[in-house]
């Protein structure tokens, strides 16, 4: 046991005050009148009665006492590993809660964020004396309290900040919040005082492990778990959802995925898979439901297909589990999205190798193919152009289009490619055809993070050494299962293609940022067709040409629908491009000079003025859809999502040497004069029973 | 008032005795007129005595008729002479006799004792004399026993009203009754008997110069040829002294003329039992040694007992013999 004020411990020496009252002390003696005084034995009897003790069980009841009330005034604190503490001197401190959708985990009947809020209470019970704390949170919306000597209202903020829903989602990472609060006690001032920054949070890397043990200016940052639990109870979440146009199923049938997880330490998990039902609903009905299995440690999806009815307006659609008990988080059990019946897709192609005779131009084939399909719109543009366009607007230029097919181009310039690069993971498709004027290098150097595999050299089929006569690769059967080959069920068609030369490419181990999948290869193994997913685009790489240059593979009745299921997974990687996906608390900025109304998932609708040209929507903590208009006609969609990384419980480990238990030094321990304080209230209630129960025996 | 007002004075228990009790007859060294009691002459009365030859001039109709035919001479019987006998009661109503609650109070049973002897020799038509010693002082001349209503009346008025206080003036009192008590009278003395002097005396000084006195005083009555009975009351904590406890206890004396002893009852129940039963037993040895009929009575016992063992101790006190040792 330690005490904060331990200087008051010299109170023990009143210890012998009970002592001495009762050996001294003269109580007052019964009075007895009587007849046969006379028989009395003489003598000093009392003198000696005055010299042993009386009354032994007050005596020893307000030695406990006086023990008692000493040891509550010099505030006695107990250790214990993982509970909340406070350094033992007067400080400045800063109180940093981590509030986080993750801390909305419910354990032991409280949220992590309660949890929180009791770690928070008991370190500003453990305060020394003098010491001024303020308040932060990882909460934009959150309380924001100066350091102070009056706790009071860090109780009543940190009160008010769960009734009104803490936590909510769109939060910063607490890391990210530490800025903030080593400011707030600079600025307070007192520099002669030590500055402490008390981190609350859990143990995932938006939580504790994320944060650094000392923040900007040297002040320490001490790490208080809201748990001192390492298995935290599972819980699932949707974590992505995505649409497509499925022409291949019919006008305006669509393909939703939906992507759902388990979020347990293996370990810990109960069963290896877990059956979790996803009900799709448009404009609020259900229209259908499907059974995800989920393994641990991975993520289990499950794919709806709906017809669209013709609507001129998206419909707002949500996934959604349903079905699967008490979730411990159940904020993230959503996801939203607007559905779309305009399925065209916007395909720009640009020509590496232009030719006036059609039947030699690089993309006559690939129009033909595309311009097949009913939703293809396309467009062409020469590579300078598109690289012209790309350093005026940025990707704004590719804002409209789905799809970008560099059919034999040159590798984009430097600057441009970064942007494309930029373009593709934010959701474009993008179709690189093999020719002549593709040089590997360049390819692999400036668009290497989006290439299937590296490109290595362009080989001549069937060549070697001693060998006079070419010889000609022929495709083997496709892949079936590849998503470009949806609806074809028998032979695609690309029986008999022969290929002279191909883009031969690197082999290298598939990593889970670069999982290339193979849609078509040639006889001898080399790949012809494999697509990739990058961030939230999709590449497909064709090692052939789309011409007649490098193979037939254009004549072959196979190509039209490889063209047009090539398109269709490549623009469906845009969530059908009705609307626009936003995390909580990210802002909306949308470029108008005339007012606009926006309306809310809750229906209600608030007045946007633009300011400068443009109008920031940033209240978008509020899940679900919303809608621009102007006037009464809506011109833009857009849905907000939780980050699915504020979904992440599991419980990471602090690294070596910053756990709270092995910092034993800066911590004190839990206070123990609360419950002092009451065993005192206590014992002065039963003393005085005592006393009084002696009183009356004696006067009996 | 009437003997109804001591009626008033008796317990329940009590009354239900005297009515089928009388004062025991006493061998008396004589009495002055008619009463129930023997004479030490002989006289008219009911009860055979003895037999004498017959003398001239003597009363012809006290001739025994059926000794005479037995011995052929003439024989008188002779019965023994019915005369009055006093009764004196003499009751201690100093601060000790107030010890004691409700029925079990000293002075209670001291009156309640005193309203039943007055009331049987009331009965039998014996003149009634009482001394009551309170505070220092005596109650009048009411020592000279007298026969009627007011004399009882007074009595009674006396026991009512009388609070015990102070210390009794034995002396004066028994001094009254040598100079105001007939010959041979019943003298009852109701006290405890603890104590009679009560001067806190140094600790070497003669420790029992009261009781000594009052009983050579006591003595004397019985030498002037009175039965006296001595009715020693005490109440059972003076007997057995109950407390035992460690907490400091100021006993302060009743008689108000002792100091008053601060101390835990545990330190002192010892001693005060010795000397308690050392001051009985030298009662018990004086009233043997000097012909006094010493009755104790406890007061929360039935008083109607101890009236009935001063009644035995009356019948057998005109037997008992002085001792000159």
């Amino acid at each position: 046991m330690r005490f904060l004020a331990p200087a008051l411990l010299v109170g023990l020496l009143g210890l012998a005050l009970p002592f001495v009252a009762h050996l001294l002390g003269t109580p007052k003696p019964v009075q007895r009148p009587f007849a046969a005084v006379r028989f009395l034995p003489r003598g000093e009897p009392t003198v000696t009665q005055r010299r042993s003790m009386r009354d032994i069980a007050l005596l020893v009841i307000r030695s406990v006492l006086v023990v008692l009330i000493v040891l509550t005034l010099s505030r006695p604190t107990l250790r214990a590993h993982g509970d909340a503490a406070a350094v033992a001197e007067t400080q400045d401190a800063m109180l940093l809660l981590d509030g986080s959708r993750s801390t909305g985990l419910r354990v032991a009947g409280r949220s992590v964020l309660e949890h929180e809020l009791l770690r928070a209470e008991e370190i500003l019970a453990a305060m020394p004396t003098g010491s001024r704390v303020g308040l932060v949170t990882s909460d934009p919306q959150g309380p924001r309290l100066e350091p102070n000597a009056d706790f009071a209202r860090i109780h009543t903020a940190l009160r008010r900040w769960l009734a009104e829903g803490a936590p909510r989602p769109g939060a910063w990472k607490l890391a990210d919040t530490l800025g903030l609060a080593s400011s707030m006690l600079v600025d307070a001032g007192t520099a002669d005082r030590p500055r402490y920054i008390y981190a609350i949070g859990d143990l995932t890397l938006g939580g504790l492990v994320g944060t650094p043990t000392l923040a900007e200016g040297g002040t320490p940052v001490l790490h208080v778990p809201a748990l001192a639990m390492s298995t935290l109870p599972e819980h699932v979440a949707i974590t992505d959802a995505r649409w497509e146009a499925a022409p291949d199923l019919g006008s305006g049938a669509v393909r939703v995925h939906c992507t759902v997880r388990r979020f347990i330490d293996g370990a810990d998990a109960l069963a290896p898979t877990r059956d979790v039902s996803v009900a799709l609903l448009i404009e609020g009905k259900e229209v259908a439901r499907a059974t995800a299995t989920v393994p641990v440690d991975e993520a289990g999806t499950v794919e709806f297909t709906h017809t669209l009815l013709e609507s001129d307006a998206p419909l707002a659609a949500t996934l959604r589990l349903v079905d699967h008990g008490e979730d411990p988080l159940a904020s993230d059990d959503e996801r939203h999205f607007w559905l779309s019946a305009d399925f065209d897709l916007d395909v720009l192609i640009v020509n590496g190798d232009p030719s006036e005779l059609r039947a030699h131009d690089e993309v006559f084939f690939l129009t033909t193919a595309a311009a097949s399909t009913d939703q293809a719109q396309l467009h062409g543009m020469a590579l300078d152009q598109l690289e012209l366009s790309l350093r005026e607007r940025g990707i704004a230029a590719l804002e409209d289009t789905d799809v970008l097919v560099l059919a034999n181009v040159r590798a984009p310039a430097p600057d441009t490619a970064g942007l494309l690069v930029e373009a593709v993971e934010q959701g474009l498709g993008l179709w690189i055809t093999a020719g002549d004027r593709i040089d590997p290098e360049d390819y692999n150097r400036r668009l290497g993070s989006l290439l299937p595999l590296p490109l290595r050299d362009v080989v001549q089929v069937g060549t070697a050494p001693g060998r006079s006569e070419a010889q000609a690769l022929g495709l083997a059967p496709p892949s079936l299962d590849h998503p470009i080959f949806r609806g074809i069920h028998s032979r695609p068609g690309l029986a008999g293609v022969t290929a002279r030369r191909i883009l031969l490419l690197e082999p290298v181990e598939p990593t889970t940022l670069r999982a290339p999948a193979i849609a078509l290869s040639f006889t001898s193994g080399a790949p012809a067709l494999l697509t990739r997913d990058a961030g939230d685009g999709r590449v497909a790489l064709l090692t052939t040409s789309v011409d007649r240059d490098w193979s037939d593979l254009p004549l072959r009745p196979g190509f039209v629908p490889l063209v047009a299921g090539t398109l269709a997974y490549l623009g469906g990687a845009k969530t059908g491009g009705a609307g626009e996906e936003l995390y909580a608390g990210q802002v909306r900025t949308i470029s108008s000079t005339r007012p606009l109304v926006l309306r809310r998932p809750d229906r209600e609708e608030v007045a946007l003025h633009p300011e400068r040209g443009e109008i920031r929507i940033e209240e978008t903590y509020t899940l679900g859809h919303y809608q621009i208009r102007r006037g009464d006609e809506p011109i833009g969609w857009f849905e907000v999502n939780v980050d699915a990384s504020e979904s992440e419980t599991v419980v990471s480990t602090l690294p070596e040497g910053e756990r709270p238990a092995d910092r034993e030094r800066s911590l004190v321990a839990q206070p123990r004069w609360r419950e002092l304080a009451f065993l005192v209230a206590l014992l002065l209630a039963f003393e005085s029973l005592v006393r009084w129960w002696m009183e009356t025996r004696t006067r009996a | 008032m009437t003997r109804d007002a001591l009626a008033g004075l008796l317990p329940a228990d009590l009354s239900d005795v005297l009515l089928s009790r009388s004062l025991p007859p006493q061998r008396s060294f004589g009495g002055h007129g008619q009463g129930k009691h023997n004479s030490a002459r002989s006289g008219q009365g009911l009860e055979f005595r003895d037999q004498r030859a017959y003398s001239p001039g003597d009363d012809l109709r006290m001739l025994d008729w059926r000794a005479v035919a037995r011995r052929d001479r003439l024989v008188l019987r002779q019965t023994e002479a019915e005369v009055a006998r006093a009764l004196v009661l003499v009751i201690d109503a100093g601060g000790g006799m107030g010890y004691g609650g409700g029925t079990t109070r000293k002075f209670h049973v001291a009156r309640g004792l005193a309203a039943g002897l007055a009331w049987l020799a009331a009965n039998q038509g014996d003149p009634i004399g009482y001394a009551l010693g309170q505070n220092g002082r005596l109650s009048g001349h009411t020592a000279r026993p007298r026969r009627g209503r007011e004399r009882l009346n007074a009595l009674a008025e006396e026991l009512i009203e009388t609070e015990p206080v102070g210390h009794c003036p034995w002396l004066g009192m028994l001094s009254n009754v040598r100079t105001l008590a007939p010959r041979g009278s019943v003298v009852v003395v109701l006290s405890d008997f603890l104590d009679p002097d009560g001067l806190d005396l140094p600790e070497r000084s003669p420790e029992r110069s009261g009781d000594l006195e009052l009983r050579q005083n006591l003595g004397q009555l019985r030498v002037l040829g009175h039965t006296v009975v001595l009715v020693q009351l005490l109440h059972r904590d003076e007997l057995e002294f109950p407390w035992r406890g460690r907490t400091t206890t100021t006993f302060t004396d009743l008689w108000g003329r002792r100091v008053a002893r601060t101390a835990t009852p545990a330190s002192l129940r010892e001693g005060y039992l010795d000397q308690l039963t050392a001051h009985l037993a030298w009662w018990d040895e004086a009233a043997q040694r000097d012909g006094l009929a010493l009755v104790r009575g406890i007061t929360d016992d039935s008083i109607a007992s101890t009236f009935l063992s001063i009644l035995d101790r009356l019948a057998t006190a005109g037997r008992i013999p002085r001792s000159f040792g």
